[in-house]
């Protein structure tokens, strides 16, 4: 039950980016391309896998910041499952096993299902979810159970923690009563109630270029800016048409999209702002001008009926170019941010995706879906030497065995080979 | 890789798709497998098209389609990655594991396909599933996820789906093989008997009839004969155009037997008679056989041509006036009879039967008291003494001979009435009166009001019945005098006698010799009549004889086609008609959009009125 922190030891990875953390950060250098090829084209690893563990759909996935070590999930079925993601092994092969769940029996489990979850940025030693039985929890690692709960009214849909270092510690918190809240770890208690929306809020971001700044999308197919320090706090609404100015009112009826908002996302150089909408549209915003880019991602599919729901879609990052990964019905779409290409289609999920996770020092990309799958997509060439020293290998005994065959000895199985031979005679 | 390629792959996969059967033919598989080894292009070409073919609505044809991806899948790489990139979708279409995409109908195919598809993962996870690791996961979906319990034991081999080209439908074939050779045997069995009875009676025939073809045709068409004018003049006839027509009536060649012909006579009795019993039912029912089973056309074509000649000997010889259909004893007495050569024999059949002693339904009067009937004829007796008023016909008063004879005319005229109620009362002051008591008198059983007389309540309508009776008159009938005489477009009068109102021609109404109406609105409505169907009528450039005429003489065919709905499914089950019950048809009569809002309608009026019944008080009260 107690995961197994100490055994987790592979720093050097953190390490070696502290050391070449300006070359490396470089948003147009070289790393940052070779990042982007490989996130790229990212497919189902043959070689690493997630253990299976969950009997519900996973709703939730968050990979720890800074080193990666933990991929946090949560379920349908309110259990939560942390998983050690760079654990050492001997072998190519690897299954990252679960270090710590809350199964959905547990007392300390949500009642319902997880809607949210994500470590706190600075200390994977905590985390935070949400669930649909009005109840955000804030967690111990080391012991997986619940250190505080702030309950509210409805059910939560979001729940997001700024991950600047600026930042204070506050949980923004998104809630069917058309509120959004903000919670403060320090103080334990609710300090702000979020007024704006006409519907329920179905997603709730903090931006990366200010430490007060608030992004809420909600089902009435607004995204609300807010600045927390003021205390009429509401910045102003994104205008999917560009046509009213920034009014100080939220009550102009253009909206961001014209359904429901699903999906809400900063863009790690802090300028853009990423929506994903019911109206199966993505739209990309300027956080500098609050306007629409206009860039065109062309349709997405949207396959649920119910619009007040949030589904996490996920950013490369310090890649060049930006990547968004966006789930859509049974697939992942990967996009360029900027020019909205669509790049790869991502399908090996039997349900509905629900929320990707991208690791930022590996490049992986993590995916939670209905049918109790967490996939992992890796480049395409991950272990290329590797795969070529097997085939290398593979070759030689299939040379061999042909030998054999010849002889009349053993016959080999060729899985990857065509077999028409029986049309020969 | 060519056109060429693409296109026969496409047909073959079609043809396969559309077959409706269980199983794939194996020279088509053969032929797609060779194609599909050609090209990686004819791979994901065949790809597609299977794709496109699994999403029909229609499970026989996702059947045919997935027997088809299952062979391509266990050969080529190819088609195993890009049909399991496409697993979940595949899986949606074949597995039902999605229940808002039920499988097509009809039913047993579409279980039948859901169970092997999850059955033929199962091996495809086993063969395939270290080096494909989606199918690992599509596996382990089913088996977790969907709960589908996949069972351990193995589906039938592939190799059953698969019609081995040889053996074409092999249990139909071989038995209609077998019995068309059957029948070949047994006719050359019998045919040299045949020919030989064949080739005998139709020379006797020559023998005794000389010509007999001729002459028999001749009887049946009217023989023409005229002769030379030159001669008829000779014998003081103008005209030489006289026809005689001389008619030969079906007559019998009946022959006379005489020491000559006796034995030929007797041979063609024997071989025709051997001929009609023997071989003519025989030759039937080769013939049956033979075209039940399908036979080639040259042996059925000779098997007519015998039935033909046996035949045709034998209505000769019942020309000839020669018994043979007489295969059985009771059947040859039947015909004897109806001749009437002895009738006697047929009052044979009937067994004699010995008068029977006892049981006497005529019972002497000697014997009466023994039968203990006395008593009751006494009693009999006496009843019908005592019966003084009696209406028995023969107790009515004897009236003179005089009376009678103009009473007998009167009441030949008189009409005939059916006895009534009316008449019970006929002639009396007081008619009888339909009545029955106050009901309110005996409420009490001793006080009653004094001044109530016992009055009486009657129905007038009752009362009426009792003495009124109503005739109807029905009129005479009067036969239609005149006819409808509209014009015909034939030039003659419309000859129906209708006697207001022409079906054809409507209102009867008087006309002048040349049918034009002799009153001038009825000549004006009929006017207005003909031109409203002129109006109506198709534009003279549309006259079919003038478009045939061009069409014709340009050559071009000037007929818009019309288009027909392509039959697409080829063999497969029609899903339509499946459906296509009374329930359905019921439904679509019961549950039309206007009889539903009739009914709710109906049904809203109710409730409304049921409402403002109950309710209507309640703002009565409301004003104080």
């Amino acid at each position: 039950m107690i995961p197994d922190l100490n055994g987790c030891s592979f720093q050097f990875l953190g390490q070696f980016n502290e050391l070449l953390n300006v070359r490396y950060n470089n948003p147009r250098g070289l790393h940052a391309r070779l990042r982007g090829e490989r996130a790229k084209f990212p497919c189902l690893s043959k070689f690493k896998e997630v253990e299976r563990t969950y009997a519900a759909a996973v709703n939730a996935l968050d990979v720890s910041l800074g080193d990666g070590r933990f991929l946090l999930s949560g379920g349908g079925d309110g259990s939560i499952v942390v998983h050690g993601v760079t654990k050492p092994s001997t072998t190519v092969q690897q299954v990252y096993p679960v270090l710590g769940k809350v199964p959905s029996k547990s007392p300390h489990a949500h009642d319902y299902s997880v809607s949210a979850c994500q470590f706190y940025p600075h200390d994977p030693g905590m985390f935070i979810t949400a669930g649909t039985d009005c109840q955000v929890k804030l967690w111990d690692t080391h012991r997986m159970t619940p250190a505080h709960k702030f309950s509210f009214d409805l059910p939560i849909l979001d729940s997001h923690t700024s991950s600047l270092k600026s930042a204070k510690p506050l949980i923004a918190v998104a809630c069917m009563d058309k509120y959004a809240y903000i919670c403060d770890i320090r103080t334990l208690a609710r300090t702000h109630t979020l007024e704006g929306h006409r519907a329920a809020v179905t997603c709730t971001r903090w931006a990366n270029d200010g430490p007060y700044l608030l992004a809420t999308g909600g089902a009435d197919g607004k995204i609300l800016l807010w600045d927390v320090r003021k205390a009429r706090s509401c910045l102003g609404h994104l205008d999917s048409g560009n046509n009213a100015s920034m009014a100080h009112n939220a009550g102009v009826v253009n909206t961001a999209h014209e359904r429901s908002v699903i999906s809400l996302e900063f863009a790690e150089d802090a300028h853009h702002l990423v929506s994903f909408g019911a109206d199966h549209r993505i739209r990309l915003w300027s956080t500098v001008s609050h306007k629409n880019t206009m860039v065109d991602y062309g349709r997405v599919a949207f396959e649920f009926r119910d619009m007040t729901r949030h589904l996490q879609m996920s950013m490369s990052s310090q890649t060049q170019p930006s990547l968004i990964y966006i789930p859509s019905g049974d697939k992942i779409l990967v996009y360029e941010m900027m020019t909205g290409v669509k790049i790869a289609t991502l399908t090996a999920h039997f349900g509905h995706v629900l929320a990707c996770a991208y690791h930022p020092s590996l490049q992986y990309l993590f995916s939670g879906a209905t049918d109790r799958n967490i996939l992992l997509w890796a480049p395409a060439d991950e272990f290329k030497d590797f795969e070529e020293e097997m085939e290398e290998g593979r070759r030689k005994q299939l040379e061999r065995s042909a030998k054999r065959i010849a002889n009349g000895a053993v016959q080999m199985q060729q899985l990857q080979m065509d077999t028409w031979s029986d049309d020969e005679d | 890789m060519s056109e060429a390629d693409h296109h026969r792959l496409s047909t073959l996969i079609e043809e396969e798709v559309t077959s409706g059967q269980i199983r794939l033919k194996e020279a088509n598989l053969k032929d797609l497998k060779l194609l599909c080894r050609r090209h990686d292009d004819l791979i994901r070409e065949a790809f597609r098209l299977l794709r496109r073919h699994l999403e029909r609505n229609h499970a026989e044809a996702r059947w045919s389609a997935y027997l088809l991806v299952k062979e391509l899948f266990e050969r080529s790489h190819l088609f195993r990655e890009l049909l399991i990139d496409d697993l979940h979708e595949f899986l949606v279409l074949v597995a039902e594991i999605d229940r808002s995409q039920p499988l097509p109908p009809p039913k047993p195919v579409a279980c039948r396909l859901k169970e092997h598809s999850v059955a033929t993962l199962k091996i495809w996870f086993e063969k395939f599933g270290n080096s494909y690791k989606k199918l690992e996961l599509g596996f382990n979906f089913l088996k977790d996820t969907q709960k589908i319990r996949i069972s351990n034991a193995s589906p039938a081999p592939a190799n059953l789906y698969v019609v081995p080209t040889a053996a074409k439908d092999t249990n139909v074939g071989s038995l209609n093989r077998k019995r068309i050779d059957r029948v070949l045997a047994e006719h050359v069995e019998h045919q040299e008997e045949m020919d030989s009875l064949l080739t005998e009676i139709e020379n006797l025939f020559g023998l005794i009839v000389p010509d007999f073809e001729n002459s028999l045709d001749s009887d049946s068409t009217p023989t023409t004969s005229s002769s030379h004018s030159s001669s008829l003049r000779h014998h003081g006839l103008h005209s030489s155009t006289y026809h005689v027509q001389v008619e030969l009536l079906p007559v019998s060649f009946r022959v006379n037997r005489t020491a000559e012909n006796e034995a030929m006579i007797e041979k063609i009795e024997e071989n025709s008679i051997l001929l009609n019993r023997k071989f003519l039912p025989k030759v039937v029912g080769w013939l049956a056989i033979l075209s039940k089973s399908g036979a080639e056309e040259e042996n059925v074509k000779a098997f007519i041509d015998a039935k033909q000649r046996l035949e045709g000997a034998l209505r000769k010889a019942a020309a000839l006036g020669i018994q043979f259909a007489r295969p059985m004893v009771r059947r040859k007495r039947a015909a004897e009879t109806a001749e009437g050569e002895d009738s006697e024999e047929e009052e044979n059949d009937f067994e004699e039967v010995p008068e029977k002693e006892g049981l006497e339904l005529v019972i002497p009067p000697n014997k009466r008291k023994e039968y203990g009937l006395e008593m009751i004829s006494q009693n009999a007796q006496r009843s019908s003494n005592d019966d003084a008023p009696c209406c028995s016909k023969t107790l009515a008063p004897e009236s003179s001979s005089s009376q009678g004879a103009t009473n007998s005319a009167l009441l030949s005229k008189a009409p005939i009435v059916k006895f009534g109620a009316d008449l019970e009362g006929w002639g009396q002051d007081k008619a009888p009166t339909a009545s029955f008591q106050s009901p309110y008198e005996g409420l009490h059983r001793f006080w009653r009001s004094s001044d109530a007389t016992p009055e009486e309540f009657t129905n007038q309508e009752v009362a009426a019945s009792l003495t009124n009776r109503a005739i109807p008159f029905i009129g005479k009938f009067e036969p239609v005098k005149w006819f409808c005489r509209a014009p015909l477009p034939s030039g003659q009068l419309c000859p129906r006698m209708d006697r207001e109102r022409c079906p054809f021609h409507g209102k009867v109404v008087p006309r002048g010799p040349d049918g034009v109406p002799a009153r001038e609105d009825d000549r004006y409505r009929e006017m207005l009549e003909k031109e409203k169907a002129t109006a109506s009528r198709t534009p003279d450039w549309q006259d079919p004889a003038l478009l045939r005429d061009i069409e014709a003489q340009t050559g071009r065919n000037l007929k818009v086609e019309k288009r027909k709905k392509a039959k697409k499914d080829g063999n497969l089950t029609d899903v339509k008609a499946l459906t296509e019950n009374p329930r359905k048809r019921l439904e679509k009569i019961v549950l039309n959009k206007s009889a539903v809002s009739r009914v709710a309608g109906e049904l809203d009026r109710i409730q409304k009125q049921d409402a403002a019944e109950k309710f209507s008080h309640n703002w009565n009260y409301s004003t104080l």
